[in-house]
């Protein structure tokens, strides 16, 4: 009688499987996909570019996998050569961990049959984009990168003999709006409200006490974590120094943006919060910013607060333990000055005093209850468009500066 | 002229480079005898000092030290390797007028501050992180100040065998960067002498130009064996000319790790046991055979998860170009793991090695570590319908070129690679 259930069962099991294992691979047709209207084109020289990238639901359509769960974001690429000589593609160039075609089909050959999973794998590598464009032709294809939250921000670079072009595409996603695209900036300061200055009289703006040292709860009865940064950019070179730095964006309703969506500064919470987050870890850096009514030589300055967190859903974990990783500031702003450095946006920095130290063994703390330290120093950045070589930053507010905050013993 | 070539620069001269340049260098040499009390005055805690390496460019004198697993638990009290953590002891000395910066992201762009390290470092969750005690030692200030020493410990993610990381100094004008290959203790490193130094003969090693090097790769075998030399396995897709030391510059700086097959199976021990908690990123690769020995040198690359994995293998050839090695090799990368009767289990490799090998010339070149490239044949085509096996049966398929990388000595921008027409040199020949 057992016998005759374990063979019933198996039976079961491997019709079950049976079942599973005869799927057929049924992708869409490329060329006829609807995301493919939402392409953007850029051209440099004789090289034209046009990308296009499928929110999740388009993806699944498109390939027949969620490939959006398993963290992969493919790309759309059609270079038009039109140069006297082979351009060569750098799918490197757009993710470094980017993932080949048939990576991709492997990794999601499970429910098929072998016929199954040999038409899907044939179908990626077909609709790859390939490497070598002859001159004079066209090639389009896709390349499976890591998925990133919200607008798909990416570098291209195409390379033939001695000579590099360089593209940057910004590619909105459906489905996600980050916190910034709401705010009107244009209208958020009637023009005599704007204050123009020079780098020089940035410094004096900062030190004095016209600059906020700290936002503000709703009430105005709180402070919130110092405003530890000033950035100077208009928008396209801040949006472009960002993602070069690969910080993240987030949305309004992001869970672990909840306290600092909580900070007023000039009346409102921050324009926009942005994050990088440990590779190996769970800690994470935020920056939230607020267009101020400064402008330095016509380029706006941002004011903004670097914080450490855990980038833990539990809020309350974060705050368990006030001496850990969160109370201290100064490194997070450490952190981001080499981050834009590193990623070759920065144009000029500096540090400037204007908030009162809290030493580690005295820290202060903010409304919502976290502790934290700080040598006082403010960070400033000068953020470029177009990328400048490490060598190519200059440092503003001199050693003179340095001393004064620090009392000689840096 | 062959022959003065080759008296001009044997291959075991690159060797000793190599070999010499592993060792502690003459400066932390004379470093050494200073000793702690007049170099270290007033750090509560110094490094290995035995093991100093100082690099001087301009204003600027770095030093630096990596205390050993064992070094770095007496210095902290806790085993940080384990939790993936090195400590890198670094001094720099502003000797000039100007303010300058270091920025230890150039060690490492993922170093952990001394919170996190001592968030890492506790024994249980109840445990309250030493957050002082990190916080003494660690480098705690960017802003090197004109006519001043900084000094301190970075916390740098473990890198076992040759600690290979840059310390870079910024400031107005040209910023100083500055690397350190820094063998870790605990690891032998002798076995590199005994495994290359004896592969050729001074009779076997001749220099080649444009066309013989061309046709001399193209009669290469095309594919690896197995160890009896009879089954035929990947294609050997890749020729790189450079020196030892440019080959290991280069793949360091891409960010490859090496594998205990450069050093021979007796390191593989060591190197396990230290490690356990990150130890797949130096996990073995099995042996593949060429001129009827096993690679010379292997390296890998992690990626994501531990069944995907690029690896590359190396063989040194008897060639000579421009007065450089010319090695031959072979990449493969893991995407993911299959069953095998010869191997049990064995990684899927991706059939598609032509991609792998272009990923290869950009990463590389990305590291701004390739001055020229161009192909050669000698694979033979297989096409995709039409694919060829492995030694473990992974089908591949390929256009049948290998590519040819001169490796950069001078970091080079992807704006300045030379790509060469190696046509006109092809014999159209396809190794056995």
């Amino acid at each position: 009688m057992i016998g005759i259930l374990h063979r019933g069962v198996a039976l079961v099991l491997l019709l079950a499987l049976g079942a599973c294992a005869s799927k057929p691979y049924s992708p869409s047709d490329l060329s006829a996909a609807s995301f493919l209207q939402r392409s953007l084109q850029q051209q440099s020289g004789p090289i034209l570019v046009e990308v296009a990238v499928p929110g999740r639901a388009e993806t699944k359509a498109l390939t027949g996998l969620d490939l959006y769960k398993q963290d992969i974001q493919p790309i759309w690429v059609k270079v038009t050569n039109n140069s006297k000589v082979m351009a060569r593609v750098s799918h490197w160039s757009i993710d470094r961990h980017y993932y080949p075609p048939i990576e991709v089909a492997y990794m999601n050959r499970k429910p098929y049959s072998k016929e199954a999973y040999s038409s899907m794998e044939r179908w990626f590598y077909e609709t790859g984009l390939p490497r070598r464009i002859p001159p004079g032709e066209t090639r389009a294809g896709l390349v499976y990168t890591t998925l990133t939250p919200g607008t798909k921000g990416f570098n291209f670079d195409i390379f033939s003999a001695q000579k590099a072009y360089n593209f940057t595409f910004f590619v909105p996603i459906p489905g996600f709006t980050p916190d910034y695209i709401d705010v009107d900036f244009d209208s958020l300061y009637p023009s005599e409200e704007l204050v123009s200055t020079d780098v020089a009289g940035l410094q004096k703006l900062l030190e004095s006490s016209t600059a906020p040292m700290y936002p503000t709860n709703a009430q105005g009865d709180g402070l919130g974590t110092p405003l530890n940064i000033a950035i100077v950019a208009n928008r396209k070179a801040l949006r472009r120094s960002l993602l070069r730095a690969r910080w993240r964006e987030t949305t309004d309703d992001d869970p672990s943006t909840e306290f600092s969506r909580q900070q007023r500064l000039w009346n409102r919470p921050p324009d926009g919060i942005f994050y990088l987050s440990r590779a190996d870890g769970n800690e994470r850096i935020s920056m939230g910013l607020w267009l101020s009514p400064w402008q330095v030589d016509g380029e706006p300055v941002w004011l903004g607060q670097l914080t450490y967190g855990v980038d833990d859903r539990r809020i309350v974990a974060q705050f368990l333990n006030p001496h850990g990783i969160a109370a201290d500031i100064d490194n997070p702003q450490r952190f981001a000055m080499q981050v834009f450095w590193y990623s070759q946006s920065l144009r000029a920095v500096g540090y400037v005093s204007g908030i009162d130290p809290a030493p580690r063994d005295k820290p202060r703390s903010t409304f919502y209850g976290r502790e934290y330290f700080t040598d006082g120093r403010r960070l400033v950045v000068y953020l470029s468009e177009e990328p400048v070589a490490m060598g190519d930053g200059e440092i503003v507010y001199g050693r003179d500066m340095m001393r004064r905050i620090t009392g000689g013993n840096d | 002229m062959a022959m003065t070539n080759l008296r001009a620069m044997p291959l075991a001269l690159c060797i000793f480079a190599l070999l010499a340049f592993l060792q502690a260098t003459p400066a932390a040499t004379a470093e050494t005898g200073r000793g702690e009390r007049e170099l270290f005055k007033g750090q509560s805690v110094p490094p290995p000092n035995d093991r100093l390496h100082t690099n001087s460019e301009r204003d600027l004198t770095i030093t630096t030290a990596v205390p050993s697993a064992e070094e770095t638990k007496t210095i902290f009290g806790k085993n940080l390797y384990i939790r993936n953590i090195q400590p890198v002891w670094v001094q720099v000395e502003n000797k000039g007028d100007e303010s300058l910066f270091l920025t230890p992201m150039g060690l490492d762009p993922a170093y952990y501050t001394a919170r996190e390290v001592a968030q890492r470092a506790r024994s249980n969750d109840s445990e309250a992180p030493a957050n002082a005690s990190y916080e003494q030692r660690g480098l705690d200030r960017l802003h090197v100040a004109p006519r001043s020493v900084v000094s301190g410990y970075v916390f740098s993610r473990v890198d076992e065998g040759t600690k290979s990381f840059n310390i870079d100094v910024v400031g107005n004008g040209k910023p100083y960067m500055i690397s350190f290959f820094v063998p870790v203790p605990g690891l032998k490193i002798d076995h590199y002498r005994v495994e290359i130094s004896k592969l050729y003969g001074p009779e076997d090693i001749r220099e080649v130009g444009m066309a013989e090097l061309v046709e001399e790769l193209e009669k290469l075998p095309c594919c690896v064996r197995d160890k009896a030399g009879k089954d035929k396995g990947d294609p050997l897709n890749l020729v790189f000319i450079g020196s030892v030391r440019d080959m290991y510059y280069a793949f360091m700086r891409a960010g490859w790790d090496e594998t205990e097959t450069i050093y021979g199976a007796s390191l593989l021990k060591t190197a396990a046991s230290a490690l356990m908690g990150d130890a797949y990123r130096y996990s073995p690769v099995s042996s593949l055979y060429v001129f009827d020995r096993s690679q010379d040198a292997a390296m890998q690359r992690a990626r994501t998860s531990i069944h995907e994995r690029n690896h590359l293998r190396v063989w040194i050839t008897p060639l000579l170009h421009e007065g450089k090695p010319v090695w031959i090799g072979q990449i493969s990368r893991d995407i993911g793991v299959h069953f095998t009767w010869r191997t049990i289990t064995t990684h899927k490799i991706d059939p598609d090695v032509d991609e792998t090998r272009e990923f290869l010339l950009e990463d590389l070149a990305y590291a701004q570590m390739v001055s020229k490239f161009g192909y050669v044949g000698g694979v033979g085509p297989a096409g995709y319908d039409a694919p060829r096996g492995n030694l473990t049966g992974d089908p591949y398929f390929t256009d049948g070129q290998r590519i040819v990388i001169w490796v950069a000595s001078e970091p080079t921008s992807i704006k300045e690679i030379e790509v060469l027409d190696l046509s006109p040199f092809q014999t159209g020949a396809i190794g056995n």
